[in-house]
């Protein structure tokens, strides 16, 4: 580690902390994701419910009637508001990529650029 | 006679006992969401188990366990309503038959699932298994190009 040139080092910990943020924005939307599948099925099973049956919803510990008509476009609003944050983590995540993809290349053209100036002296023995 | 044997790079072995942690790990969850999958599956089917037997003799009095061993006599107020949770927080009213199929439809889904999660894992099992066979290989590879020297 000593013989990593500082910049290298600080690109090598930005790596480090890109990938963190990654895996962090991944597991958000796979849980968004799975949320909004959820309530697609919640709502294609109250489509074949009756007009008239009888829906409630969980609010904490309590359960709450409600009419059919109104969870449903509650459950439609969750899916859009799920869906626009899938969106915007996936807007994140192709950021976060390019920015990976950016330092590695550096990290590597510069690992590379110290083995050329290095090649002239002996290799270390392993 | 020049083989590869005295070439055995330490990285390769480093890399390669890398993925087989990885490989592990990805086996470890996936077992985990396969055990899970398992007992919701068997939860469905043993739901369907009572209501079917609420619904043959709906007068029976019934043993609801409240916890510590300890249960209450309740009898079905309403014989043919089942509340059940469709996901989401929502909870609709439907009779026993609806509830019934609902739930082996389910148990199906999930039955289908296992599978494809069984599958998976024995293949990343065979990948494992052979990244295992490289790791042990290069070894003992390792072992005669130092015993050489």
């Amino acid at each position: 580690m000593n013989n990593i040139p500082p910049k290298v080092q600080n690109q090598l910990a930005m790596l480090q902390q890109v990938q963190q943020q990654l895996q962090t924005i991944l597991q958000q939307k796979a849980s968004f994701e799975m949320a909004a599948k959820e309530a697609r099925k919640a709502i294609e099973e109250l489509s074949s419910a009756k007009e008239d049956a009888v829906v409630y919803t969980t609010i904490g510990s309590v359960m709450m009637q409600k009419d059919k008509a109104s969870v449903e476009a509650d459950l439609n609003d969750k899916v859009e508001t799920l869906e626009l944050r899938v969106k915007s983590l996936e807007k994140q995540e192709k950021a976060l990529q390019t920015k990976f993809e950016q330092l590695q290349q550096q990290i590597q053209s510069a690992v590379q650029g110290t083995a050329g100036a290095g090649a002239g002296t002996p290799p270390s023995a392993n | 006679m020049v083989s590869n044997l005295d070439k055995v790079d330490p990285r390769e072995i480093q890399m390669l006992q890398q993925y087989l942690n990885e490989f592990g790990q990805e086996i470890q969850t996936y077992s985990a969401q396969l055990e899970l999958l398992e007992q919701r599956r068997i939860e469905s089917l043993t739901a369907v188990d009572t209501i079917n037997t609420i619904k043959e003799n709906p007068k029976n009095t019934v043993l609801l366990q409240i916890g510590g061993g300890a249960s209450i006599k309740v009898k079905p107020v309403e014989e043919d309503t089942i509340l059940l949770n469709i996901g989401s927080d929502v909870v609709v009213e439907k009779t026993c038959d609806e509830t019934a199929s609902y739930l082996t439809d389910r148990a199906t889904e999930m039955e289908a699932l296992e599978k494809k999660l069984t599958e998976s894992i024995s293949n990343m099992q065979k990948q494992a298994n052979e990244i295992a066979k490289k790791i042990e290989n290069a070894y003992k590879q390792l072992q005669t190009a130092q015993q050489k020297q």
